[in-house]
Order: structure tokens, then sequence, then C-alpha cells
């Protein structure tokens, strides 16, 4: 690892100015910078401690029902908050099923949602990729059972966050203050793709700091749930995720709205529309449901090792719809 | 001086008497039925305490004044000649005090050692491994076993060729055997690459005198003796003026045997800075370096008659050790089922891979997933019960014996029969025979020390490899001197005690307490010899039992243990026991048997182990809970190695991507089943104390038990380890 | 006669070695399929000579042998 300062900045105003030099990263938990600092992946000279920062804090239901989460709020008090389990299951959901009681009580919700992907070649400090300063893709020709299968060109990365597909199925936006003031964006638009720049994987601007995420209200109607599958039960990644919110007016068959997000299957958190209009076409059932999922995986584009993720995403988002919906699977 | 005894050997309802010669002042080997006081008794690991509170000092944890930090600088090519190393300037860096160049001209595998640096902090170490210029000529290089074969593929060693020695065995006729079968099934089955995943990574801090002829190594080892003699050879120096101290250790698994590469890097670091140099492996090189457990390719022919007895086993098997060979798994074929025609054909692939070493029981994990699964597809195509089909093999009355165990405890019958859910999980059921040859050897000498206070000692130049070694010395110089286990102290881990052999083959505990026992009888004579005059008995009348010296024919007649003691003349009295060659006992193999049961997601292909049962020999059982701990220990890893564990190697890049405990996937504490053991207790004869090991044995079956009741719940063999949801779905024609 | 051990150079390292023999003598099964041979001057399991090591290769007519 290489020598670095640790600074805590007395404000936020004082942070985002800091980040905005060069070397400077900001930490939270630390779980993912400090583990790509011991990988020599990044080499920051300074890291700005976000902990301190007040406007970071804390998880509030306003009187509203909009929920506030703060960006330095831990993963274990997201995942354990009863109002967030009540009214906004798959965010608690997809934060509990986060690797480990050790890990989520460091971790914190702006992190999770910029932490690095997993991807074993990203990840070797031998390796120069094209998300470093390569030109090659290696999972593509290489070894990708745990790649992209949807989305996945010209860098076949997986964004690795579970809370990210959660907050975009509800609707959440975040909060990010820089040196160009204060920006609120859904978190859905956040995300980029590779054909953006294979470099990145949001759309953050340097000095910029995400400082809170806002879930608005949901209805009355609506439901969620999380659902990942992963090889060990311990520790381990997702291969495939989902969260999914559905509204139905009580008493109705149909579904009226529904938001249908993936994750660990593309370099982004991926909502997929086609999913999304197929659960709203006629009265909700299994078959439905499978129709749903078939749609959500319709353009996937498996590579060497990773067809499975296919087979595997379509029963998990058809599980997904089945209990957030409260029906029984068949 | 010897002397003949009749001993009464065996097991419940099959004993027999077996006449052995032995020395005269070895202790009668205990027998079947003989009773005993602490042996055999559940008793806490002695230095549980000191563990849990990180008290113990592993290597990792010794600190002297004025050490250095050292670092290895690995090649990241799979194949390249070294034109040049320039160690300039990471020589002129402040703060490091030695480099060196370790290997000048060709690198083999990703991970291989290039040079060495010591440094006054381990950041400073890395920061000059950075300035160490090596000029690399690549070349073509091979990872994959099947590409290696090819004639056109690049070759590992020169002009020699991938493919390596054969070996092969044949008894009976095979082809006669497959003729003349009823139903014969022919099947391939791979296994991958495991590494062996020590905790504690490789690693030594090693300090030389100031006149340069006495060297003092720490070090994480299976084999302190091993690695004395090995540094005495390679250091050109007496035996006795190399000190070899491992007081603790993070695991070995067989990777740990004698001077590894990092102790002799840390040794002539601190030979040429002239102060202590610490080694401690990053896990990345530990994966990538310290050796595993070769992949394997089975093609399997078996023939069954109309009755369901085996007319032929055949297994053409190969697999690849990197640049190392070892990579036979044909061992079970030969002789874990009876069969009069048996052919065996073994071959080792070369590839630009890390090397193979020796890992738990190797060869046979990956030989039982292959026989097992294949008995199993053999069964059901025969229309056999599974457990029948093993039964009507197996000719060894103990198995015999633990398979019912096993099926009770289990609840074969019930399960193996239950209907199938209808929903997408389903659960199966398997079984797999284990074996294994845990006698131990002769070596290990012992001493046993007795204090003025009244407290015993015993050491001996073994080291605990995690199975609870302190904790059975201890029980079995009580059980000998009639003292509570908590009057006895283990002293082991550092070659001024007497010599001992390493911790591995599951021989430590077969070869070191016989020595203990036999030195605790010693003393006990000494100490009758204090007591007799007091008793007025003959040294011979008396006996010690229940922390007293007494009179056999009249208890009353008796002193404590520590009022002997405080007659010792000096501070303490000790004696030396040996451990002597095996006797000819009752049988010198183990059985042993496991039932898995798993479940099964069909839509998604993950599999889980829910509940393994266990049914193990290994002669007399010390300490119930240290033996438990280990047959857990051995069905974990046989989990890792059924559903998990994969060293990944980039056929382009040549270099292993998954070195890290994140990709490198063991089970974790969620992924382990309940399991349940048992002890089916043998008195074996062999020697005083008829103990065997256990870490083999346990380890064996367990991959292919739950192999086998993933064949059972998804009714189509998954016939690659590890089963991954990728191969589940495949074999059921999902993906 | 001559020990069985002095066939194999005194460098050549395998797990089973490092026991003897009740006489005395390091333990080597050449038809092992399994065994995994070491060189103690390269530590690796190829000679200083650049060549495989184990119980075939690792005897007198190699230009590296030592005897034991
Ligand atoms: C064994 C293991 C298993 C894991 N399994 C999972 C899993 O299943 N699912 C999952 O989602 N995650 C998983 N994780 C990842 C873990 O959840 C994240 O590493 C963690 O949440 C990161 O949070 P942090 O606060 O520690 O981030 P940090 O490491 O502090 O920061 C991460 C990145 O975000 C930046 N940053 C942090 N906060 C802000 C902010 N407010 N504004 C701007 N930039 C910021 C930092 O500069 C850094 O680049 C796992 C991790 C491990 C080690
Ligand atoms: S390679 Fe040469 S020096 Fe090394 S063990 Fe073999 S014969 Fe001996």
């Amino acid at each position: 690892m290489n020598r670095f300062e640790v600074i805590t900045p007395a404000d936020l105003a004082s942070a985002s100015q800091l980040l905005a030099q060069d070397g400077h990263v900001a930490f939270a938990g630390g779980v993912d910078v400090i583990d790509l600092m011991k990988q020599g992946i990044v080499s920051p000279t300074a890291l700005v401690n976000l902990k301190g920062l007040k406007e970071l804090g804390g998880i509030e239901v306003r009187p509203s029902g909009e929920l506030r989460l703060g960006a330095t709020a831990k993963l274990s008090e997201v995942a354990e908050h009863p109002a967030i389990r009540a009214r906004f299951t798959a965010i608690a959901e997809a934060a509990s099923e986060t690797a480990t009681p050790q890990i989520r009580n460091l971790g914190t919700v702006g992190g999770n949602l910029l932490q690095r992907p997993r991807c074993w070649y990203f990840r070797n400090p031998d390796v120069n990729c094209l998300k470093k300063s390569g030109d090659k893709c290696y999972a593509f020709g290489g070894l990708n059972r745990y790649h992209a299968i949807l989305g996945g060109d010209p860098a076949f990365i997986v964004h690795p966050s579970n809370l990210a597909p959660a907050l975009i199925a509800m609707r959440a936006s975040a909060t990010i203050v820089g040196p160009a003031g204060k920006r609120t964006i859904e978190l859905e638009n956040f995300f980029t793709l590779p054909t953006v720049d294979p470099k990145r994987e949001n759309s953050l601007k340097p000095g910029e700091i995400i400082t809170e995420v806002i879930v608005p209200a949901p209805s009355a109607s609506v439901s969620s749930h999380y659902l990942e599958a992963r090889e060990r039960q311990s520790f381990d990644w997702p291969l495939v995720s989902v969260a999914i919110a559905l509204d139905r007016a009580p008493g109705a068959k149909t579904i009226h709205d529904a938001r249908v997000v993936m994750g660990a299957v593309a370099p982004v958190p991926w909502r997929s529309h086609e999913a999304e209009a197929a659960l709203k076409a006629g009265p909700l059932d299994e078959p439905r449901a499978r129709a749903a999922a078939k749609a959500a995986l319709k353009g996937a584009q498996p590579m060497s090792d990773n067809a499975y993720k296919v087979v595997m995403a379509k029963v998990i988002v058809r599980r997904a719809i089945m209990s957030a919906a409260g029906l029984e699977a068949a | 001086m010897s002397r003949r005894v009749t001993l009464d050997l065996g097991f419940a309802g099959n004993t027999r008497d077996v006449t052995v010669v032995i020395p005269d002042d070895e202790p009668t080997p205990w027998q079947w039925g003989e009773r005993l006081s602490v042996v055999g008794k559940p008793a806490p690991r002695v230095d549980g305490p000191l563990k849990a509170t990180g008290a113990a000092r592993y290597t990792y944890d010794i600190e002297l004044p004025g050490m250095l930090y050292g670092a290895i600088l690995r090649s990241p090519w799979p194949h390249a000649r070294i034109r040049n190393i320039d160690l300039s300037a990471a020589e002129h860096l402040d703060g490091v005090r030695a480099v060196l160049a370790l290997e000048d001209r060709e690198i083999r595998f990703a991970g291989q050692e290039v040079a060495a640096v010591a440094a006054v902090s381990s950041d400073l170490a890395a920061d000059a491994l950075k300035l160490i210029k090596v000029d690399y000529e690549t070349m073509p290089f091979v990872v994959d076993m099947d590409a290696a074969m090819a004639d056109s593929a690049p070759r590992v060693f020169g002009s020699g060729s991938n493919v390596g020695r054969t070996s092969t065995s044949s008894v009976g006729n095979v082809a006669r055997g497959l003729e003349v079968a009823a139903n014969t099934i022919e099947a391939a089955y791979t296994t991958a690459v495991q590494t062996h995943v020590c905790l504690e990574t490789h690693g030594a801090v090693a300090s030389f005198n100031a006149a340069g002829d006495q060297l003092t190594v720490w070090c994480s080892t299976q084999g302190i003796f091993s690695v004395r003699d090995d540094l005495a050879v390679y250091f050109s120096l007496p035996p006795n003026n190399v000190r070899v101290v491992c007081e603790f250790l993070g695991g070995g698994f067989g990777s740990k045997f004698g001077a590894t590469p990092e102790m002799i890097v840390a040794a002539r670091l601190a030979r040429a800075a002239g102060v202590p140099v610490k080694v401690m492996l990053p896990r990345g090189d530990e994966h990538r370096s310290t050796g595993n457990r070769p992949n394997s390719e089975q093609k399997v022919r078996l023939g069954v008659d109309r009755d369901g007895k085996l007319t032929a086993i055949e297994v053409v098997a190969r697999g690849s050790g990197g640049i190392n060979g070892g990579a036979g798994s044909a061992d079970p074929f030969k002789s874990v089922y009876r069969c009069a025609n048996i052919r065996t054909e073994e071959r080792n692939i070369y590839t630009n891979a890390g090397p193979a070493s020796p890992m738990r029981a190797p060869g046979w994990p990956q030989g039982c997933f292959a026989l097992e699964l294949a008995m199993d597809e053999m069964a059901r195509k025969a229309g056999i019960d599974r457990l029948e089909f093993r039964r009507r093999n197996s000719d060894n009355p103990v198995r015999a014996a633990e398979y019912e165990i096993g099926a009770r405890a289990f609840g074969w019958a019930e399960k193996n029969s239950a209907p199938k859910s209808d929903g997408a999980v389903k659960r199966g059921v398997g079984v797999a025979s284990a074996e294994w040859h845990a006698v131990g050897v002769s070596g290990p000498e012992a001493q046993a020390i007795a204090h003025r206070d009244g407290s015993v000692e015993v050491r001996v130049g073994t080291q605990d490899i995690g199975t609870g070694t302190r904790t059975i010395l201890a029980i079995v110089a009580a059980e000998e001197l009639g003292l509570p286990v908590d009057r006895v102290k283990s002293e082991i881990g550092d070659t001024r005690f007497l010599f001992s052999v390493p911790s591995g083959g599951s021989l430590s505990a077969p070869s070191n307490t016989p020595a203990v026992r036999q030195a605790a009888a010693h003393l006990k004579d000494k100490l009758f010899r204090i007591a007799a005059p007091i008793l007025s008995a003959e040294p011979g009348d008396l006996e010690a039992s229940d922390g007293f010296i007494r009179v056999r024919t009249n208890p009353s007649r008796s002193l404590a243990f520590a009022d002997v003691c405080k007659r010792i003349p000096g501070d303490s009295i000790s004696a030396q026991g040996e451990r002597v060659p095996n006797y000819e006992g009752f049988r010198t193999d183990q059985a042993g048997c496991q039932f898995a049961e798993v479940e099964v997601d069909t839509e998604t292909g993950i599999v889980r182990v829910t509940h393994v049962v266990a049914v193990h020999d290994a002669g007399r059982i010390i300490d119930p809970l240290m033996a438990r701990s280990q047959v857990n220990g051995g069905i974990l890893m046989g989990i890792g190695f059924a559903l998990f564990e994969d060293r990944r190697m980039d056929p382009q890049l040549g270099i292993m991507v998954n070195p890290t405990m994140d990709d490198y996937k063991l089970p974790g504490s969620l992924d382990v089943p309940r399991i349940d053991v048992t002890f089916f207790e043998v008195a074996n004869g062999i020697t005083n104390t008829g103990v065997m090991g256990l870490g083999e044995v346990a380890h064996v079956a367990s991959a292919a038990a739950v192999a086998c009741a993933v064949y059972d719940a998804i009714g189509a063999p998954v016939r690659s380890l590890p089963m991954t949801p990728d191969r589940v779905l495949a074999a059921l024609g999902h993906a | 006669m001559p020990r069985l051990s002095a066939r194999f150079c005194a460098l050549l390292r395998t797990k089973t070695a490092y026991y003897r023999t009740p006489d005395g003598e390091r333990i080597f099964k050449p038809d092992s399929s399994t065994a995994c041979y070491t060189c103690l001057k390269t530590q690796r399991p190829v000679g200083p000579d650049g060549r495989p090591v184990d119980a075939q290769s690792c005897g007198t007519d190699r230009g590296c042998f030592e005897q034991e």
C-alpha cells in the first residue's frame, strides 16, 4: 500500500474542496476503499473521512412518509430499521442480505452504492484491463462465470451493490453536493454503462459527495421484495439479484405499476421496462410472473461461462415477483 | 529384553487373541474392554483458552529486537526467461538491509519467486520490491491440462514432454470382467484444483547468531525436525546448530513439511542482513505458490454380475500437479471395494501452474468421488439399493458394522425411500466409504518429568497441526500416572525437545502417544521406587490411580502422588520413552463411512448440504472432543471440494484469477450442515495406545457422499466438482 | 547391503522421506502416483539443471546428484 494521510474535514464544503484535488479519495466505512488500496488498484495520497459530517448521517422517515438515508448510515441500521422493513421492504432485505454482520456494521449506504466492481481481472494488480488503463476486457474470452449477461460491452463487469437495485425499484434519488453546488439525481440515471466510460460506473464528478438518498413515500398499495441467489450462504456476493416493487390497488387483480431491477447481471443495476410492461399487461398470476421474468432476460447475451445466470435470473425474478405479490409459488 | 503378551483385540462382537512380542520396558498395549480413567473421556482442548484469547503465539506473532521484514518478488508471467535482474535501486532505498536474487534463469509458473528484500518495515519492503527491475523474455505457456497434452503445446520443461509418468496397476482381467458383467457403466469424472488455504499462511522468522553458525527459526510447519534437517543441509550446519520452533500452527494440510522457499529466504536474508528477518506470505502468494491438490479427469468403467457383485473396476485417470507430479487418484479404486478384476492407469500432465504438494489424503478425495458416484450410477442401472450394493462389495467387517451404525443414525431407510417433493427444492441422500492406514511410525521419543510440586510435564518435539496434540499427550500421560489431566502439561514445538516425526499422513497421534505412554510408565517406575520403602512394599506391587500411589493388594496403603514428589531428591526426576516399531496387532487399515443429505434447488442449481453423519474407527479414541473436531474439519473441507473450491487459471494470461478469500470460495459458517459423528472403537494393539490417526480418513469420503446425495436429489449425476450451479443446471438439462 | 535410500539424491525431498524405517532409512515410494517431489537446492520440483525432480530422475546418473 502507498503512503497516504487521513484528513477529517470540518464541514461538507471543505470535504468537497478536498475531494476536488488530485489523489484525494473519500472514505466512509472504508471496507472497499482500503481493500482497493491494499490490492494496489487505487493509490490515494489522502483519504478524506466522511464519517463525521453531520449532513451525511442518520436515517429518518419523514412525516410525509418519505425515507431519508444519510450517506453514512450503516447497512446494519438500514437492515434493522422497523419502518424500512415495513414500508420499504426490498431496501431492508437488500441490506440484510449483504456480506456479513461485521461488514454491515462498517459499510455505509453511500459506500455501498459507490463500491467498485468485483471482477477478478479488475481486482488483480498484475492485470491491466479496460477498466484501468488497458485496452481489453479479459472477461470476454476469459473466465467470466460471474460477469455480465446484459449490457456488458465493452467492459463486462457487473455492478456489485445490493442496495442499488432495491433503491431504484423504490424510485430513490441521491442528493449530491459538489464544487458546483447541490444536485439531485434519480439513482436510476446515476449509474453509467461502460459505453459511456469503461473506467467508471457512475456519473459522480470530482469533488462530489453523496450526502443522502431520498426514497419517496410509497403509496399504501406498494409491496416490494429483494431476492438474490448465491453460491455460498456465507460472505458471498449474489450471482443474480432482483428488487421488485409492485403497486396493486386493494382487491385489484392487475398491477398498475411495477419496477423490476436486477443486480449482478449488468455493469449497472438493470431496470427492465420489458418485464414491467409484461407485468402490467393483465391479472398477476404465475404465468404472468414467468412471462415477465422471461421478458427481463430477453436481450441477455451470455458469454462462455455464464449462460447459467440467464436461467437463474429468470427464476429469481419470477420468485421475487410472486413473493412481492404475496402469491404462493407454484 | 522382551516379553510375549497375549492381547484381546478387535471390536464389539469380534475380538480375538493376538500374541505379540514387546520390549520389557514397554507398557502392555491397551486391549479390548480395557478400563481407562481419563482416556476416552471428553476433555476440552488444553490450549483452547490461549487460542481463544489470542495469547497463543503463532509465527505471525513472533517479534524479535531489531527484526526486519522480508518480502518476496514473484513472477507475474507463467513462463519466461530472466534476462537480467537489476537490484540496485532496491538496494539503495533507505531502510532496505538486504536484497537477493532468487531465480536467475527460467520461470515456469506465475507466482514463482524471483527476488527478495528485507527492510525495516513491511511497507518499505513492499516499496523496495517495486524498485527491482526484472527483464523477462516471456515464453509460450500452457495452463490447461487438455491443451498441455497437444503435440503443439508449449513445453513446461524445455524439450521434455508435458505428459509425465504413467503409473499402471492390474489384477485379474478387466476386459473379461466387463464381458461377463450383467450391467456395465462408463463415465468420466473431473475434479478441480483445490488449494490448502492454511489460515496461517506459510512463513518464518529466522535469526543467526553473530558468528553465523547457529540458526534459530520460528516457522509455521508440520515438521520442526524436518525443517531443522533441511536447513542444516542447505546452510551446511550441523543439525544441532539449528533450532526450529513452532509453538502454534495455523493449518498445514500437507503443504508445510520441510524447508519451504520462504523459510530459506528468511534465513538467507537474515544471514545477509545480520539481524533476524520475518517473512510471512500474503494470501495471494499462499494460493498461487505453496501447493495444491491436483485436478483430475477419471474415466471409469464398472461391471456387476446378477448378484450385484463387481466384476470389473477400471479407471484411466490424468491430472496436473502444475510444474509438479503426483496427480494420481486411483488408489481408492484398488482397495475400497472387492473385485477380482481391477485396472488403473494414472498420468501426470505438466502445466505452467503452481506446484502440487501433499494435501490431506493425496489422491483420495478425487478418486473416492469418481468411484462412489460411479458406484451409485451402477447401482441405479442394476436396480440395487446403494447401501446394499456397497455392503455386497466390501469385505471389511469394521465397515460393515459402521454402515449399520451410520444408516441407523442417519435414518437411511426412511430418507432413501422418501418420495421427492414436487417443489423446486429436492432432497437427496448419499453414502460413501472411507479408508485409510494410519498406524504411525517409530522414531519419536518423549520425556516425562515429575516436579517436586507434584506437577508433571511431558516434552516431545512434535507440533500441533491443530488436532489438539497437547491435549491428547497430556491425557495419555495422565492415564499412565493415575492423575487428572490438568496435572500434566505438554510441551511441544521445539527441536530442543526429543525427536518426533512430522504431523502428516495422519501419523501424529499414533506415533507420539505410545512414546509418551512409555515415558510416563518409566517415570512411574521411578516414583514407585521412591514410594516403595515408605509403603513397605516392592516397587512392582504398586499402582498409580486417582492421584495416589498405592499397594495393589492393599489399596488403603497409599501415598498421594504429590507427597511422593516431595521426596524427589532434586527439583525433578525425568524419564524417557521411545516409540517402538508397530506390532502385528488386529488390523492396520481403517474403514469409515459418511452419509450426506442435501437440498438442491433444481431451478437455480444451488446445492446446500443439510446433514452429515460420519462413522469412523481410529483405534482407541483418546479424546472424543478433539477427534470430533477433526472429523468436522475433514467434512467441511470435503464440502468445499464438493461445492465451491476451484483454483481457476486464466488461459490467456496464465494466472490464477481467484487467489483471494473472496473469489476462492471456502465454506462459511452458514454452509456448515448438522454433523453427527460416531466413533467405532477398535482395540488394534499395534502400539501400546492403539491410537490411529483421523485427519485423512475423515476427509476422503465427504465430497463423494455429497455428490451421491446430489445425484439422488436430481436424478442426474453431476460428474464434475465443484458442483457449481451452472453444472447442476447443465446436469438437469437447463443450461 | 547398500542403503536403499542411497539411490536417491541427498537433496531429494518428498513427504515420506521425512519419515524413516525402523532401520533409519529415509522412506521413498518411487511407484506412488501421488508423491510430490522437490529439490532442496531449489525448494521446487525443478532441479538446478531445469529438469523435473522425482524419484525416477534424481539418481546417481544426474549431473547435480549428491550422495546422501
Ligand atoms: C466479503 C465481502 C462481501 C460483500 N458482499 C456484498 C454483497 O453481497 N453485496 C453488496 O452490495 N456489497 C457487498 N460487499 C461490499 C460492501 O457492502 C461494501 O464494500 C461496503 O458497503 C462499502 O461501504 P463503505 O462505507 O465501507 O465504503 P468505502 O470503502 O468507505 O467507500 C467506497 C467508495 O465510495 C466512495 N464514497 C463512500 N462514501 C461516499 C460518499 N458519501 N460520497 C462520495 N463518495 C463516497 C469512496 O471514495 C470509495 O470509492 C461485500 C464486501 C466484502 C468484503
Ligand atoms: S534435481 Fe539434482 S540436486 Fe536436486 S534432488 Fe534431483 S538430483 Fe539432487
